[in-house]
C-alpha cells in the first residue's frame, strides 16, 4: 500500500477502532469484521489485510481476556504513536 | 548419560519461531525429523510436508508415547513448559526447552528434578548465545583482547516492520498472565540477560526504570545491574514507531558493547541489520580491527544452538544452556520485576526462596 495510502487509512482505521471496540460487545464486533472481511477482499483482493481482519474477527469471537486487554490498550494508546505502528503494518509486504 | 547413535527428534509447536528452531534440525547428518505435533491439525499437517517429518501429532501427550522419538524440541506458551517438560521426561526423551524457561521459580526447579530423575538431559534454548559475532565477541573477552571487562552496554531499539506474526501470538505475549512476565524485559529481555551473564558473569543486584506503552508494552526502560566482580551493565529498551527496520525477521535491534581496561568490543546487530556497519568490532592501542567476514544473519544462531544440542546427545554429554542457567536468568528476570515494583535495588540472592515448591 503506497504511503499516504497507509497513513489516511491508518487514521481513520485507528479513531474508527477505538471508538467501536470501546463501545460493542464482542460477538458484535466478531459478525461485523467477518461482513468487513468480505467486502474488503471483493473490493481490493488484498489477502494480508483480509488475513489481518480474519484474525481479528477470530480472537473477538473467542473473547475473554484477549479482549479486554484489546480494550486496555486502545484506552491507553496515544493516537500518533499507533497511528505510526499501524501505518507500518499496513506498509508492510 | 549413554551416547546416541541418531537423534529423533518430535517438534512440539509449530508456531512462527519453530521456522527458525527446526533449521539444525533439518541438515545436521545425523538427526531425524520424526515428527511435529502443534493443536492445530492444519499447522501440524502443514510443517510436517514442509519440513519432510513422518508423522503429526495434535496431543503432545501422543508424540511423547511414540518409541521412535528419543528428543523433543519444545516451543509452547511459557504456562505449558512444566507439564510438557515433566511428561518429556516421564517419557525418557531428552529436552530442548525454549526460553524463557517458566513463569515461577519454583517450575524451574522441579523441570531441573524432572530431568535429573529421568536420566534425560534438559538444555533451555537461547539463540543470542550462538550468535556468531558474540561467540566471537566472547572469545576475545576470555582471551582478554581488551583487558578486564569494566561495563558491558546493552542497547535494543524496537521499529516498525518485520515479519508476520500472528495476532493472537501478539495477545498472549502482551498479558501478564499469560505470558507469564512482560512481553520486552521477561519474554525477548531473557537474550539480553543471557548475554549480560554469558559476557561478564554471576550478578549481584539489579536496579531498573521500566515505563509502559499502551499499558502493556514494557518500553521504554532502563535495565542497570552490578557484577559480583564489580562490573556494571546497562540495557536500554526503546521502541522508535517510525523507524523502519528492514529486517528478515523481528522488528527489533540491538548493540552490545563491552567497556574493557584497554579496549572496547562492540557487536552491531542480531535481530536484525538496521546499519550496514561490521557486526564486530574492536577498538585498543588506537587501532580498530572490523569483523566483516563473519556469518551474522540472526537465523545462524537457531541453526547452531540446534547443531549442539545434537551434537551434545551424540556425544553423551550435557548441552550448552543447562536448566540450571535458564534458571539462574529467571531469577535476574524476578529481580529486575522485584525492583520495578517495590522501586529499590534487589540482590539476586533474595530470590532462590522462591524456588521451593510451594504448598499445595
Amino acid at each position: 500500500m503506497p504511503e499516504f495510502m497507509a497513513d489516511l487509512v491508518a487514521k481513520l482505521a485507528f479513531r474508527f477502532a477505538r471508538y467501536w471496540v470501546l463501545n460493542r460487545s464482542d460477538r458484535y464486533i466478531a459478525r461485523s469484521l467477518k461482513v468487513a472481511r468480505r467486502i474488503v477482499y471483493a473490493v481490493s483482493g488484498d489477502e494480508t489485510v483480509s488475513n489481518a481482519i480474519r484474525e481479528m474477527s477470530e480472537v473477538f469471537e473467542e473473547g475473554g481476556w484477549s479482549t479486554d486487554l484489546v480494550r486496555r490498550i486502545l484506552r491507553e494508546a496515544t493516537p500518533e504513536y499507533a497511528v505510526a505502528i499501524l501505518r507500518s503494518i499496513l506498509r508492510a509486504d | 548419560m549413554e551416547k546416541l547413535d541418531r537423534v529423533k527428534m518430535g517438534i512440539i509447536g509449530c508456531g512462527r519461531i519453530s521456522d527458525l528452531n527446526i533449521l539444525g534440525y533439518l541438515d545436521h547428518p545425523k538427526c531425524d525429523l520424526v515428527a511435529v505435533c502443534d493443536i492445530s491439525e492444519d499447522l501440524a499437517k502443514a510443517r510436517m510436508k514442509q519440513w519432510g517429518a513422518k508423522k503429526y501429532y495434535t496431543d503432545y501427550n501422543r508424540l511423547m508415547d511414540d518409541p521412535e522419538i528419543n528428543a523433543v524440541e519444545i516451543l509452547l506458551p511459557h504456562r505449558l513448559h512444566l507439564p510438557a517438560v515433566e511428561a518429556a521426561a516421564k517419557a525418557k526423551k531428552h529436552i530442548s526447552l525454549q526460553k524463557p524457561m517458566c513463569v515461577d521459580l519454583w517450575e524451574g526447579r522441579r523441570m531441573i528434578e524432572a530431568a535429573k530423575q529421568a536420566g534425560v538431559w534438559l538444555r533451555v534454548t537461547e539463540n543470542f548465545f550462538f550468535y556468531p559475532p558474540y561467540r566471537l565477541q566472547k572469545q576475545w573477552l576470555d582471551a582478554g583482547e581488551i583487558g578486564e571487562p569494566l561495563s558491558i552496554d546493552i542497547r535494543l531499539c524496537g521499529a516498525a516492520g518485520g515479519w508476520w506474526v500472528p495476532l493472537k501470538t501478539w495477545l498472549w505475549r502482551l498479558d501478564f498472565e499469560e505470558c507469564g512476565g512482560t512481553p520486552t524485559v521477561y519474554d525477548d529481555g531473557y537474550h539480553k540477560l543471557s548475554i549480560a551473564k554469558y559476557f561478564m558473569g554471576d550478578i549481584e543486584k539489579v536496579k531498573v526504570w521500566i515505563d509502559f506503552t499502551f499499558g502493556a508494552v514494557d518500553t521504554p526502560a532502563l535495565v542497570t545491574w552490578k557484577y559480583k566482580n564489580g562490573a556494571l551493565g546497562l540495557w536500554e529498551v526503546t521502541t522508535a514507531p517510525n523507524l523502519l527496520n528492514n529486517g528478515k525477521y523481528y522488528g527489533a535491534d540491538e548493540w552490545v558493547e563491552v567497556t574493557g581496561a584497554k579496549g572496547v568490543l562492540t557487536a552491531t546487530r542480531c535481530t536484525s541489520r538496521v546499519m550496514e556497519i561490521p557486526p564486530l568490532i574492536m577498538y585498543k592501542d588506537g587501532q580498530h580491527v572490523a569483523i566483516d567476514d563473519i556469518r551474522d544473519d540472526w537465523a545462524d544462531s537457531f541453526h547452531d544452538a540446534g547443531w549442539e544440542f545434537i551434537d551434545s546427545l551424540l556425544d553423551g554429554r550435557q548441552p550448552m544452556l543447562t536448566g540450571e542457567d535458564g534458571l539462574y536468568l529467571m531469577r535476574f528476570w524476578k529481580a529486575i520485576w522485584k525492583s520495578h515494583c517495590e522501586n529499590r535495588e534487589v540482590f539476586l540472592d533474595e530470590l532462590k526462596e522462591e524456588e521451593a515448591k510451594p504448598d499445595a
